[in-house]
């Protein structure tokens, strides 16, 4: 039997707007476990994909999405309450592992949450306050010291407000949108959202933190441990993570010209500041060392790469002990062993820098004056599309930006974007493979025009 | 070292030395290092700062001292300190007489020994804020960079006021200690339980409302509707003090001398905030024309005035745009809000100087002493009496009559230790006290809730 037990115990609910605080209670089969977390994984890429782009995951293709594999509706079915809470918690054991999938679990479903509050009705989330004992009481201001403080910034007669700590509503507070006094902020009814949202947000991440504890347990079930493990690698549109190292072998010789052509931008300056400084400081060297890795990189290569950079500026012996290690530990010849894959593009944007590093997101990292130099130099040709990676550069969609310049960079891309418009650049070796995929498309071009000129030639 | 000996050390040989006199010159030819070991031995208020660190130890077993970390800038650059008592702390001082200790963040275990432990992380930290006046080069015309003179130091008054306001009425917070940076800023700790307790997240959001961006144009950003916290910061703080500012750095370039005027410093000058070309031109004739007697401001402000009265009886079509009042606004955020660095307040980790730690970057080697807010107007630290330095409580250490005992209360900085003491610690511990008493009395009522259910 295909079926994996929860202790029984009843569950209803009259809509699916939830916490999540209790999980479910009920035998599954396996496959539909597998079925339904993958249609929130869908929901939730959707909503990323939203945010990427600078929309608000309340915009109509969001909510579309939404509707059809997480209804939300004041009388839901029995099965979309089940398939609701089942998906979550699934998908909250699978992203509990690391701090980056956590992340982004955390902010996703966030967004969910909020988004599917915008759904309800008034009436509905009436209810919803109710059914979660919501701590605060709304009141109308009637404080006449209060009400001329509040003149103008308020909509007084129209609107309840309750109090609450300054610290339950920190994306108000920061952007000065709510009135602070004494320590509590007073929000408007229609704002509660603010105030739900954090706390949905509080209690996930205390979750998920208590989940990964359970993971060994739950590995136990080698059915389980499958699942899991491919929907933990399966986040944020990717393929599975193995697929970004490169099938063919990379030369010690080409990664000069190749880095000037085919690299993403990160890489590219990481590999100049490495041969300009003879140096780079730890983060630096995990997102170069690691991504030469996954582009085909051999660690006998590798090794004399980065020896050649540094002794430069060290001794060889100086080299081996501090260095080498570390290089043989990220090709997973020491230590645990760990093969360590090469950094996403989430994970590299969240890298902190300090001003003399070179490592990060460059759409992040670099001055805006710097960049617009750099995009004018090698993109004179298109002052438009130039303009649009500054642009999106500076509204912080990182990874759109770098997906226009990939475009920049191979001008005559005909078969549509290998980036797609909608997510940007996910990861700096699939930016490399589309590079060298094009680059030999371009070749195959040639070479037929050239025998189709031939054959013209011979007739 | 004795104090006797350190008594003779100072003196010299009596019977060659005259009854030495009270200027500086004397004590300036003491090695830096001779003197701070001085410091750190007899002035260096130790006791106190521990009553501070030590927070509620007094009263409860949680080893706040001891897990409070400590850095100090010696030829090396050593964080993760921290020490057992004040004893302890004073001693590794002296011994390694640092020319500059930070105070970080409470961590879950004593940050010594962090290499034993799985997971060291910081659990608690003041809220803290630092302004520098360097960050306001951009809008001064009196100094720029390290230097710094009455005039702007007023900037830092006006920082000192906005911020102590919110801080107080707006977040609640009332254990706030003030403290001159050493050169060219000041330091704010916010020391409630509440504010040690608050997350990153918590700290980034406060800062943001506090802080107002200045956008790329040199302008600030002004959200309207106006925050009502902003509003009345303008209206009671902000309105006043551009007054006397105005004059003092001569923002509109009234003497045309100042060729660093604010007006002059910028690309796109006051007047393009004004869209109505008619009032533009008219006020720019007035402005250079030879006849007013008028300051610019005033001139600015009674156009604007007089557009804002007519524009209620015309149509509004034309000057829909303008409004008059937050032109005014505009300039006044951008000359004199103060300009926080808000990175600092931010993370839980941040190290931020110690009080009483010395600013040796400069000649005159300042003491870095607590500022009382209400009474900011008055202090100046350009005034050269105006703060204790390094080689001036040395000297009276040294001036100190033979039976006295050999400590700050000798010293110019008396006055300020007794200010941190009765203005600010004092309080707190009354505060600390108060908070332990309700934690033992819902202990009770917990204990009794359970043994009558």
């Amino acid at each position: 039997m295909n079926k994996v037990e929860f202790t029984p115990k009843s569950n209803s609910q009259e809509n699916v707007l939830s916490f999540y605080k209790e999980p479910p209670h009920q035998d599954i089969e396996i496959s539909l476990l597998g079925k339904y977390a993958n249609e929130r994984l869908q929901v939730l890429r959707e909503i990323e994909g939203a945010k990427l782009q600078g929309l608000k995951p309340t915009s109509k293709e969001v909510m579309k999405v939404i509707t059809k594999h997480l209804p939300i509706r004041s009388q839901a079915t029995k099965k979309e309450v089940e398939k609701d809470q089942i998906s979550h918690f699934i998908l909250r054991l699978a992203f509990s592992q690391t701090e980056e999938s956590r992340r982004w679990f955390l902010s996703n479903e966030t967004s969910l949450f909020k988004c599917r509050w915008a759904m309800l009705s008034s009436n509905e989330r009436q209810n919803f306050l109710k059914r979660i004992n919501f701590a605060h009481k709304f009141f109308k201001i009637k404080n006449e010291k209060l009400r001329e403080e509040l003149e103008g910034f308020v909509d007084l007669e129209n609107n309840r407000f309750c109090k609450v700590p300054f610290e339950d509503v920190p994306d108000m507070v920061a952007t000065k949108r709510v009135f602070v006094s004494e320590g509590f902020a007073y929000v408007c009814e229609s704002n509660v959202i603010s105030i739900l949202g954090k706390m949905f947000n509080n209690h996930l991440m205390d979750s998920l933190s208590l989940s990964s504890k359970f993971l060994p347990q739950i590995w136990q079930d080698k059915r389980m441990k499958k699942l899991l493990e491919v929907l933990k690698d399966s986040y944020s549109q990717s393929e599975l993570a193995s697929s970004y190292f490169s099938t063919s072998k990379v030369n010690l010789k080409d990664l000069v010209w190749l880095s000037a052509r085919s690299f993403p931008p990160c890489m590219e300056r990481l590999h100049t500041s490495l041969k300009q400084q003879h140096h780079l400081r730890h983060w630096g060297r995990m997102q170069y060392g690691l991504f030469l890795k996954g582009i085909g990189l051999s660690l006998e290569d590798s090794l004399i790469f980065w020896k050649n950079e540094f002794t430069k500026k060290m001794n060889t012996k100086t080299f081996d002990t501090e260095y080498g290690y570390n290089i043989r530990h990220n090709y997973g010849k020491e230590g645990k062993c760990t093969n360590y894959t090469p950094y996403s593009c989430s994970k590299i944007i969240n890298l902190s820098s300090s001003p003399s590093e070179y490592h990060g997101c460059i759409f992040r990292t670099v001055k805006h004056e710097s960049l617009a130099l750099k995009l004018e130099t090698v993109g004179q040709d298109q002052p438009e599309r130039v303009q649009k990676i500054l642009q999106l550069s500076q509204n912080k969609h990182f990874q759109i930006a770098c997906q226009q310049y990939w475009l920049l960079r191979h001008p005559k891309e005909t078969t549509g974007e290998p980036i797609s418009t909608l997510t940007g650049t996910i990861h700096p070796n699939s930016y490399y493979n589309n590079s060298i995929e094009y680059y030999k498309r371009i070749q195959e071009q040639s070479k037929n025009k050239k025998n189709a000129q031939n054959q013209t030639n011979q007739k | 070292m004795s104090e006797e000996q350190t008594k003779k050390k100072l003196r010299g040989n009596e019977t060659t030395k005259n009854q030495i006199t009270t200027t500086n010159e004397t004590f300036s030819d003491l090695p830096l290092d001779t003197m701070l070991k001085l410091y750190y031995q007899h002035i260096f208020p130790v006791k106190e700062m521990y009553d501070w660190l030590s927070i509620d130890d007094f009263l409860t077993k949680r080893n706040y001292f001891s897990r409070r970390e400590f850095a100090f800038d010696t030829l090396k650059f050593r964080r993760h300190l921290s020490y057992s008592s004040p004893k302890d702390l004073q001693n590794q001082l002296i011994q390694n007489h640092p020319f500059k200790i930070h105070v970080g963040p409470l961590y879950n275990t004593i940050p010594r020994d962090k290499h034993l432990v799985s997971v060291f992380t910081p659990v608690e930290r003041e809220l803290v804020f630092d302004i520098d006046l360097t960050d306001y080069d951009p809008v001064r015309t009196c100094c720029e960079g390290a230097k710094i003179c009455t005039k702007c130091w007023t900037l830092m008054t006006v920082a000192i006021k906005v911020l102590d306001f919110i801080l107080r009425r707006s977040f609640g917070f009332q254990h706030l200690l003030w403290v001159y940076s050493g050169r060219r800023g000041v330091h704010c700790w916010v020391c409630d339980t509440r504010a040690r307790r608050l997350s990153e997240k918590s700290r980034a959001a406060l800062a943001s409302f506090i802080n107002i961006e200045v956008t790329k144009s040199g302008w600030v950003d002004l959200r309207h509707p106006m925050n009502p916290v902003i509003k009345k910061v303008y209206n009671e703080i902000l309105v006043d003090y551009f007054e006397d500012l105005v004059v003092d750095q001569d923002f509109f370039g009234d003497q045309d001398q100042n060729k660093r005027s604010f007006l002059n410093k910028f690309s796109n000058n006051v007047l393009v905030l004004i869209r109505n070309s008619e009032l533009r031109d008219r006020i720019q004739q007035r402005w250079t024309s030879q006849n007013e007697e008028k300051s610019r401001w005033h001139i600015l402000k009674e156009e604007l005035e007089y557009e804002q009265q007519n524009s209620k009886k015309k149509s509004n079509f034309y000057n829909r745009n303008d409004n008059y009042t937050k032109i005014l606004q505009v300039i006044i955020f951008t000359t004199i809000y103060p300009r926080l660095d808000i990175g600092v307040s931010k993370k839980l980790n941040h190290l931020l100087k110690s009080p009483f730690s010395v600013h040796t970057g400069t000649e005159n080697k300042k003491i870095c002493i607590p500022i009382n807010p209400k009474e900011c107007d008055d202090f100046d630290p350009t005034e050269p009496k105006c703060v204790p330095t390094l080689i001036g409580v040395v000297n009276d250490l040294n001036n100190s009559k033979k039976n006295q005992n050999l400590n700050y209360n000798s010293t110019n900085l008396k006055k300020y230790v007794d200010m941190f003491v009765n203005d600010f610690l004092k309080p707190l511990r009354l505060q600390l006290e108060k908070e332990h008493k309700e934690r033992i009395l819902s202990r009770k009522k917990n204990i009794m809730d359970i043994e009558n259910f």
